[in-house]
């Protein structure tokens, strides 16, 4: 427990180093997430993601506060275990977005678990392209670290409270450009009796770190998971 | 935009019916749930037991276990460097000391038996977690603690495990006596990992 809370700390402090940034843009980021074992070998997901920004504050000037509608994701992933601690996943994503740059997105993931004690560790990577009208393709290949601990018993048990951590770091490539972007989650979430999550916390990402002017977006995140 | 919207709306369609359609389901789930208690709650009989067996360890955790309708009580701790873990029943009775041990310090017989099983079950295996299960009366228990020595008590390992065959791949909690033959074994679910991965 000393351990997770050093790394909680750390990644804390790393975030408030980045907070220096050029830009940042505050909103809301509500999650729905429905996922159903359709066969024996076959799990299917779907989601609905969708940001609102609230404000937007560059560095050295005022902050504009005004609502806007950034993006709704609508995803849909087909995946399969290989092992209880090891999955491959295929999606498509379709985007709406606030600009009217609507975009398909295709999307390859294998994930990792791993038990301990008091807590699980995920480890998931994916690849995805992104195709726009009127935009070369991008490619991404992303590596995300997660964490489930529990918070009242050595498991998330039904009707217990547990925390997730995450850090994602993606790498995407686009028409010669390169660019890097880190994610990082807090949330405290919830095991209902009857197997849905319910999480709230804070999405912090940063990115445009090889363009002038570093960017975070501070989301406040609010997430419904249900298995059925 | 009209089609992106036509899109959108089958898509909360289908996202609906998938939603609620097996709701009714629920019931027939097997709730299992362990949550952590203060030792005020917990009852003197289990308390005076494993202060006369163990003396006082340090950074004793309680928790409530319920399986199947059934509850206990439980020690969490370390104790001569392993961790321990001493279920009671809701009077406060002794039910069983498991301790958390390796591979390797099991009796070679039990691991010959038991390595065995594993081989001519399963194509790949790997242990994940291993319990030494000490059970009998809370007077014997008590002095096998005591006396670090267990041959008064029933001695049996309980190991998780993830076996490999033709037909499944699993993750397994398996039950065997001393002498390494299995009793009983029972598959482990991992609950969902969906608010992990996606």
């Amino acid at each position: 427990m000393r351990y997770i809370l050093v790394v909680i700390f750390g990644m804390i402090v790393g975030h408030q180093g980045m907070a220096q940034g050029r830009l940042t843009n505050l909103g809301f980021f509500p999650e729905l997430q429905v996922r159903v074992k359709a066969s024996e070998k076959l799990r299917l997901t779907g989601k609905i993601e969708s940001q609102h920004g609230m404000a937007s504050l560059p560095e050295g000037n005022e902050a504009s506060w005004a609502y806007r509608h950034v993006l709704t994701d609508f995803q849909g992933f087909a995946g399969t275990s290989i092992n209880p601690f090891v999955s491959l996943t295929g999606g498509y994503q379709f985007r709406l977005d606030g600009r009217n740059n609507d975009s398909h997105r295709t999307i390859q993931q294998i994930s990792f678990l791993q038990r301990k004690s008091t807590f699980r560790l995920g480890h998931r990577i994916r690849t995805d392209q992104t195709f726009a009208a009127a935009e070369a393709i991008e490619y991404r290949l992303r590596y995300q670290l997660s964490a489930e601990i529990a918070l009242q018993g050595q498991t998330v048990d039904p009707g217990e409270y547990y925390l997730v951590l995450a850090d994602e770091l993606i790498y995407s490539y686009q028409d010669r450009d390169s660019g890097l972007e880190n994610r990082f989650v807090a949330a405290l979430g919830h095991l209902s009796r009857n197997r849905q999550k319910f999480q709230v916390g804070i999405d912090h990402r940063t990115d445009r770190f090889f363009d002038a002017g570093l960017r975070q977006r501070i989301w406040f995140k609010f997430g419904w998971y249900l298995t059925l | 935009m009209r089609h992106t919207m036509i899109w959108i709306s089958r898509w909360l369609v289908v996202t609906g019916l998938v939603w609620f359609s097996p709701l009714a389901l629920y019931g027939q789930e097997k709730i299992e749930r362990e949550f952590r208690i203060t030792p005020g709650t917990v009852p003197e009989a289990a308390k005076d037991w494993l202060h006369e067996a163990f003396g006082s360890p340090r950074k004793v955790k309680w928790y409530v276990e319920e399986t199947s309708g059934k509850s206990s009580y439980e020690a969490k701790f370390v104790f001569r460097g392993a961790t321990h873990s001493v279920e009671f029943d809701l009077s406060g009775r002794i039910e069983d000391i498991e301790v958390q041990t390796t591979w390797e310090a099991l009796p070679e017989s039990t691991r010959e038996s038991i390595g065995r099983y594993f081989k001519d079950t399963f194509k790949k295996y790997r242990i994940e977690k291993i319990q030494v299960q000490y059970t009998g009366a809370p007077e014997d228990l008590k002095d096998s603690v005591k006396n670090a020595d267990f041959v008064t008590v029933t001695t049996r390992y309980e190991i998780e495990f993830y076996g490999e065959n033709e037909t499944s791949k699993q993750l397994w909690e398996g039950l065997f006596d001393e002498n390494g033959n299995l009793l009983s074994r029972r598959e482990i679910a991992i609950p969902s990992t969906n608010h992990l991965f996606f």
